[in-house]
């Protein structure tokens, strides 16, 4: 188990590294980002001034062992735009987005999960059908759609929830909804399937054959098995949610990483960018590891492999 | 197997998505002879007229015009051809790049194999649509650049499934066979493994041809498109936006084209997938 841990750990370490490397380079193959940020009018001495003064002067491996050795404690460097500090930015913003993704995650939850018992329990009838049509829908659907279309409905149609920004929980609804559509799916059609499979096992009809009441057969001794695979995807989705949110963030002018960044691309504001991606891919390696280490030891195969 | 050939079966679902598939294919390769209007064609005097059944609509443009008196149908037939050109070639390049990578990293194991596959689940845990809006505003916003943005996010999952594949094809008999016959590794990779993982290939491939549209929309959605005037289903959706109350024909065309389109071709990916390779159900 130990061997397995320390495994995973360096792997995660190495995806980081791949994310810092990539995020790197890529800022750097346009060029000097002082021929963006500079009005054309400037001369060649303040560029050069300008080049010196962000370090953007000396050797690219040079400027990215800087970068890495900063990085590792915790100072992500300053923004081109506004010059802020580009950890407090983040640290700003991030809280805002983890509790949009948090609730967009239970909102995913508490519909997936019921929706795929029915579907599984009663395969075949209409809420079946009825239950798979949103599955296929939801997975149909690119959220902005989804967005648009539920700001135009209740927000600005009905007027029964605001249309952008942080405030109360009125302004998480239309956000998080719009955010866990594509989980609530997934979710959905996973149970479903691995409920399917759970239900055609011997030791369910063994439970059956003994008499065990029907809605424990279902609750108890196929749910239990059935969700496990469900937790596995739901811990690898709010990685996959926290990048989703730019396109939520956006639309609804929520204060989280996710417009941050698109904000910082639109600008080129590279510090920015590369904290808030590199602050991204470390969530998504460690709530993968954490994912995989539970999994480990709810599932003893898995440290096998 | 009796009951694997009637979970494929052909349900009006299937063969109402295989028409929508080829309504929008021909429109996209005959664009120029099919489209009403000139997809740049601007006028002033015609701005957000609705589509043909409202009132004030005319048939001279069934499905309304846009903010610049755009015929939006025309849009709409020029956008398909820019949204299929993106998914195919996306798909097909990074196919290919996963293909030759799984099949080295399968095949040689040890060193090589860990390495690559190191990469590829540093790929896979990518925040994928930031990477992609950097890629394409950094490399500039062309058809090009898109697809090599999406490539980079999707081949790393053909890699994976080709290599799995490969591990478990490479102890069998007929690639022993191949090796003592005396076949160069290049030989016993293409024409002994190659055409035995053809069939996963194909049905992840077609698997992912509407998620493909959907960032390829949502690119376009976020200005990280094909670069307009360039009529593409993302950047329609959000020009209409701030207009959805007076002209809802503006984002919500488009809107319905993406989700048809998605709708259809993962209705045929999960068909074909029955058909070929039904032990990937669970993907």
């Amino acid at each position: 188990m130990q061997r397995y841990i320390v495994y995973r750990i360096g792997q995660g370490l190495l995806v980081i590294w791949l994310v810092s490397l990539v995020i790197f380079f890529l800022g750097h193959v346009t060029g000097d980002p002082s021929e963006l940020l500079l009005p054309i009018e400037a001369s060649e001495q303040d560029r050069e001034l300008f080049r010196a003064k962000w370090g953007l002067d000396r050797p690219l491996y040079v400027q990215y062992v800087v970068f890495m050795a900063s990085a590792a404690t915790g100072d992500l460097g300053v923004s081109y735009v506004g010059a802020r500090a580009v950890g407090e930015l983040i640290a700003q913003r991030l809280p805002n987005s983890l509790k949009l993704c948090g609730f967009a995650m239970l909102i995913a939850l508490l519909g997936g999960i019921p929706l795929g018992i029915v579907a599984a329990v009663k395969k075949d009838t209409g809420l079946d059908f009825l239950a798979r049509l949103v599955a296929v829908l939801g997975q149909s659907m690119p959220s902005f759609l989804i967005g648009l279309l539920f700001l135009e409905l209740f927000s600005v149609r009905l007027c029964l929830l605001p249309t952008s920004g942080m405030g109360g929980w009125s302004h998480y609804v239309l956000p998080a909804a719009t955010l866990s559509w594509l989980t609530t799916a997934g979710i959905m059609r996973l149970l479903r399937s691995s409920m399917l499979d759970v239900m055609d096992s011997e030791y369910l009809k063994m439970a059956r054959i003994k008499g065990v009441a029907e809605r424990w057969v279902i609750g108890k001794h196929a749910l239990r098995n059935a969700v496990i695979p469900v937790i596995t995807f739901a811990g690898m989705q709010f990685a996959i949610m926290l990048t989703a949110a730019v396109v939520v963030e956006t639309i609804f002018a929520w204060p989280g990483i996710g417009r941050l960044a698109y904000e910082a691309i639109i600008n080129r504001d590279f510090p920015v960018i590369r904290g808030v991606i590199l602050t991204v891919a470390v969530i998504v390696v460690i709530v993968n590891l954490t994912v995989d280490i539970i999994y480990a030891y709810v599932d003893p195969r898995v440290r096998y492999r | 197997m009796k009951m694997k050939i009637s979970r494929a079966r052909l349900t009006p679902v299937v063969l109402a998505s295989a028409i929508i598939i080829t309504i929008i294919i021909v429109t996209a390769v005959f664009a120029d002879y099919i489209a009403p209007h000139s997809p740049y064609e601007t006028s002033l005097s015609q701005r957000l007229t609705p589509p043909f059944w409202q009132e004030g609509g005319s048939l001279a443009y069934p499905l309304g015009t846009d903010l610049v008196g755009r015929d939006i149908l025309s849009r709409l037939i020029y956008g398909a051809r820019a949204s299929i050109i993106v998914a195919v070639a996306t798909i097909l390049l990074a196919g290919t790049i996963g293909l030759v990578i799984g099949l080295i990293s399968g095949y040689s194991g040890g060193l090589v194999d860990a390495v690559l596959m190191r990469i590829a689940d540093a790929v896979l845990t990518f925040p994928l649509i930031l990477l992609a809006i950097l890629l394409v505003i950094v490399l500039g916003p062309s058809f090009i650049n898109v697809i090599i943005a999406i490539a980079f996010m999707l081949w790393a999952r053909y890699a994976r499934v080709v290599r799995g594949e490969v591990i478990s094809l490479k102890e069998r008999d007929f690639v022993t066979l191949a090796k003592i016959a005396g076949c160069s590794t290049t030989r016993i990779l293409s024409r002994h493994l190659f055409p035995n993982v053809q069939n996963p290939l194909m049905v992840l491939m077609t698997l992912q041809v509407g998620w493909v549209i959907v960032v390829e929309a949502t690119l376009s959605f976020l200005g990280a498109g094909v670069p307009p005037p360039a009529p593409a289903w993302g950047s329609m959706v959000a020009e209409g936006r701030n207009y959805l109350t007076q002209a809802w024909w503006v984002t919500g065309m488009p809107g319905l084209a993406i989700i048809l389109t998605v709708l259809s071709f993962n209705m045929i990916g999960d068909w074909i997938r029955d058909i070929l390779d039904p032990r990937l159900r669970q993907v």
